[in-house]
């Protein structure tokens, strides 16, 4: 009877493996500062993100379809430790459905909920979106998290630029960035009854097609039918394209520019790189397991006991 | 080490030599008388023979004339034949090839040497020679040799080179291919005289303790696992012993007897096995 | 099943070679047409072609991060699968004085959030779902015993509100929860809001419907600001109508229904507290409910098994003979 240890490069090979995947089932690991993240992902739920113009495989889906998918890839990418919130928003508000929760715990709900954004969740048809973020910055700057503002740019009505809204106050204090969303070219707007059955595209006369609140920015002579009191905006039918939308780029770009936050055009599979940036990463205590190590090492062994030289004593064959 | 080879009948040998032979001379054995004209010698009268005969004839004595033999040595260098148990094969067929060789020698015979696997193998090849020195190289070339061929194919060519008169040939090898082969090989010798050397290994039992052995067909390739028990030892036994009573079978049907050597290189068997053949 | 560092998988090739290479040294055998057949043998060596097999396998599942997912299995306990449903109309920012909290006072809407924290905490096995209405109903979180999900949700509600009170349309995404989900146990819907509206004659016959297929306990905490009538009241005839008195008729509705109904009528963050821990009695049925075993980190079985197939290996190898 041979001894205990081993003998031939084979049997340490072998027995080396069998020490090295026993090490690897005790928890080997280490605390790190490392990559969570965290966001809150506002949603434009305005009726403009009903305009169907993205291509999902060979499917035309809305721009609300399309940034929940994007949304849920995200969600299934985000490594556990980070924290995803959803928020909402219409009108002038920014709400938040729910605070950040922990994405591997709560994939299932944070899934379903992304899932259940709805338009007919609004709670108003216009679409004020400069108010809408600074509305975001007041409320959401509590959170240690980037916000993620996703719209079509598409304020309902057109905003009168006399009284934009100033972010100077708030500049900075939220991090974060503007998705925008949408194509370049104008789109008809689908229309819904109170069920949810689509009944056409909303038409001309539908929206205000321009600001008709406050004073105009033209100067009173040159609008057509002015008059001061009961026409301050003029009287010409406006010919507008307002029922008509498309990705408002530019002025999003200079909402981004006001506000600090980042500005992203979303298309198909750029959302997840951008959020999976390591810059973007919060600090967090983040356990790094390093079984990998004894049990990477067991492999190579298991594999040169294997590959090794106990093989064949040569090979047989023809005659030299 | 001499191999004191028989025959079990007269050859047709001209050249004078050590063995019974069909032709008449100088011999001493005594085969029958033959009137005188038949063989005009007056040295060969029988005068007993002569006076008895009633018509008064001259009769000679017809002698035997012992005649010198052709040996051939067919040597089996397939992958099978590498196999180093206890007695390794190469280095049995190299004593016996050498003892062959000697003996030869002694007798004025010659010998001729063809080893072969799936062709012939020059560099174990000899022409007929009286000289034993050439056949000791060839078998010191043999010890140290690793049969690597596959199958015997090449045999098959050695047989059909071996001259048309009777030879004495030893056909040495471990015999382990498909019977079928075997008495392809024996009916290509049928004009010959021939032994059947069975160089078998004791090793070839797997007597080693028990384990689990990977083993390597030598000349296929394929490969088993056995796990190597007294049970399954008893059954390979049985399966060799079946497998040299099946070789002898196949022997005898050609009028031969295996000569089976399973303990390496011994002249003492070697002799006993031409002693009963006679 | 599934792995979550699954670029390691390109390594399971390598699981082929036990079966390319042997770990034992190879004899040469002269015939091994000689060989006896022997089934423990051709057993033995398959034995250790699969561990071989299994053991890489089960390293480079190991090395992969295989887990097994988040699965549920029925256990009894008792809870119910409740659905919040809050109201997160602006007039929630109020005190129960009916204005903006000031000092020590407190919102509605906190108020409510303080007591349902406690009560979400105080509840291990219910699923809980939450769902807001304002001028619309915001699905806002499947039925789910992910608590601390539940209780992010619940906070948010506490943000600021947003505009009217529009009840039906909330009480039908409540219901609707119900219908996604089909729950076993009991069912409740636990309805927190500071006001009522008037509920359609169309929309109350389908409530009516949906109340009646899912039979949900109703408990409605209703938090009275200062100066609303209530909803036990009754008003002087002729100034009793769901216009006038919309929370009162809601009130009517729910009993109508013919359903488990408690109704509290709260004034104080007390009461509030009160409430719940009512409802906390009260919902505290046996219960089959869904326990979900967390997500599992099956890395360690994987290398532990390996470890085992290697010593298996390693009692063959050392079994070896040469010949």
């Amino acid at each position: 009877m041979r001894g205990w240890l081993p003998t031939g490069f084979t049997e340490w090979c072998l027995a080396g493996a069998l020490m090295l995947s026993l090490m690897a089932c005790l928890p080997l690991g280490v605390e790190m500062q490392g990559g969570a993240f965290s966001y809150l992902a506002v949603v434009d739920i305005t009726r403009s993100m009903n305009v169907t113009d993205y291509r999902l495989g060979n499917r035309m889906v809305s721009r609300l379809d399309f940034v929940k998918e994007e949304l849920r890839s995200v969600l299934a990418q985000l490594p556990c430790g980070s924290h995803l919130a959803l928020g909402i928003f219409t009108e002038r508000n920014t709400t938040l459905l729910f605070e950040p929760i922990e994405v591997c715990e709560g994939f299932q709900d944070i899934d379903e909920a992304v899932v259940g954004l709805n338009w007919r969740m609004a709670w108003a048809a216009d679409s004020r979106i400069a108010s809408g973020l600074l509305d975001a910055f007041k409320t959401l700057a509590a959170f240690d998290a980037d916000v993620l503002f996703f719209t079509d740019g598409q304020e309902a009505p057109p905003v009168n630029p006399r009284y934009r809204t100033r972010f100077d106050e708030v500049r900075g204090r939220l991090q974060g960035m503007i998705v925008g969303v949408g194509g370049s070219t104008p789109m008809p707007i689908p229309k819904f009854d109170d069920t949810g059955k689509s009944i056409g595209f909303i038409g001309e006369e539908d929206v205000p097609q321009r600001s008709t609140f406050g004073l105009s920015e033209m100067a009173p002579e040159d609008i057509e039918g002015y008059h001061a009191r009961n026409a301050p905006f003029g009287n010409a039918p406006s010919g507008g394209i307002e029922h008509r939308s498309a990705l408002q780029e530019s002025y999003l770009i200079e909402l981004s520019r006001e506000t600090g936050l980042d500005y992203l055009r979303l298309e198909e599979g750029r959302l997840a790189p951008a959020l999976l940036d390591a810059r973007k990463a919060k600090p967090a205590r983040v356990y790094r397991d390093l079984r990998w190590i004894p049990a990477s090492l067991a492999l190579i062994l298991s594999v040169l006991a294997y590959a090794g030289p106990h093989g064949w004593p040569r090979l047989p064959g023809k005659t030299p | 080490m001499e191999i004191n080879y028989r025959l079990p009948g007269r050859i047709d040998g001209h050249r004078p030599g050590a063995h019974k032979s069909r032709g008449t001379g100088e011999g001493f054995v005594f085969r029958h008388l033959a009137p005188f004209l038949a063989r005009p010698d007056p040295r060969r009268l029988d005068l007993r023979a002569s006076l008895a005969d009633p018509f008064g004839g001259l009769k000679v004595r017809i002698q035997e004339q012992p005649a010198t033999l052709k040996i051939y040595a067919l040597l089996d260098l397939s992958g099978s034949m590498a196999f180093r148990g206890e007695f390794p094969k190469p280095v049995v067929m190299a004593d016996f090839t050498e003892a062959l060789a000697i003996s030869a020698h002694k007798n004025g015979d010659s010998l001729g040497v063809f080893g072969a696997a799936e062709r012939l193998l020059p560099e174990f090849c000899l022409g007929p020679t009286r000289w034993p020195e050439s056949a000791r190289v060839l078998a010191g070339r043999l010890r140290s040799a690793l049969p690597r061929g596959v199958g015997c194919r090449g045999m098959l060519t050695a047989v059909r080179r071996l001259p048309a008169r009777t030879c004495l040939v030893f056909l040495i090898s471990d015999f382990h291919m498909p019977l079928s082969q075997i008495r392809e090989l024996l009916a290509g010798l049928s004009g010959h005289w021939v032994v059947p050397v069975v160089i078998w290994d004791e090793g070839e039992k797997i007597p080693s303790a028990p384990g689990i052995a990977r083993l390597i067909d030598a000349e296929e390739g394929g490969e088993r696992l056995l796990l190597i028990r007294s049970g399954l030892r008893e059954r390979l036994a049985q399966n060799l012993n079946q497998r040299k009573e099946r070789l002898g079978e196949v022997f005898r049907q050609q009028g031969y007897r295996p000569l089976i050597l399973d303990r390496g290189f011994s002249a003492a068997t070697i002799n006993r096995y031409f002693h009963e053949f006679h | 099943m599934s792995f979550s560092q699954p670029l390691w998988l390109w390594l399971a090739p390598l699981a082929l070679l036990p079966m390319l290479r042997s770990l034992h040294h190879g004899n040469m055998y002269s015939w091994n047409g000689l060989l006896p057949h022997d089934p423990l043998s051709s057993l033995v060596r398959v034995v250790i072609l699969a561990v071989g097999v299994m053991a890489m396998l089960l390293l480079i599942s190991g090395l992969s991060g295989l887990f097994r997912g988040e699965y549920s299995i029925p256990r009894s306990g008792y809870g119910a699968n409740l659905v919040l449903l809050l109201d997160r109309s602006r007039s929630m920012d109020d005190s129960f004085a009916g204005r903006s909290p000031s000092g020590a006072e407190e919102s509605k809407s906190r108020a409510a959030v303080r007591f349902l924290e406690g009560f979400i905490n105080s509840r291990p096995h219910d699923r809980l779902g939450v769902a807001a209405f304002s001028t619309s109903a915001l699905f806002v979180l499947p039925l789910s015993s992910n608590r601390e999900a539940t209780l992010a949700a619940v906070r948010a509600s506490a943000l600021p509100g947003l505009a009217q009170t529009h009840i039906a349309k909330g009480l039908a995404m409540a219901l609707s929860y119900f219908a996604e989900d089909q729950p076993s146990g009991s069912r409740g819907i636990v309805l927190v809001s500071d006001g009522a509206a008037v509920i359609d004659t169309d929309s109350e016959a389908l409530l009516r419907t949906n109340f009646q297929q899912w039979r949900p306990h109703v408990y409605w905490i209703f938090l009275r600001t200062a100066g609303n009538p209530g909803l036990f009241d009754s008003p002087p005839p002729g100034e009793d109508t769901p216009q006038a008195r919309p929370e009162r008729h809601l009130h009517l509705f729910f009993e109508s229904l013919g359903l488990p109904y408690r109704a509290y009528q709260t004034e104080n963050p007390e009461d509030v507290g009160k409430a719940i821990a009512d409802i906390d009695r009260a919902e505290k049925a046996p219960f089959t409910y869904q326990y979900k075993h967390p997500r599992q980190d099956l890395r360690g079985w994987c290398f532990g098994l390996a470890a085992m197939a290697l010593l298996i290996l390693l009692v063959f190898k050392r079994l070896e003979i040469r010949l």
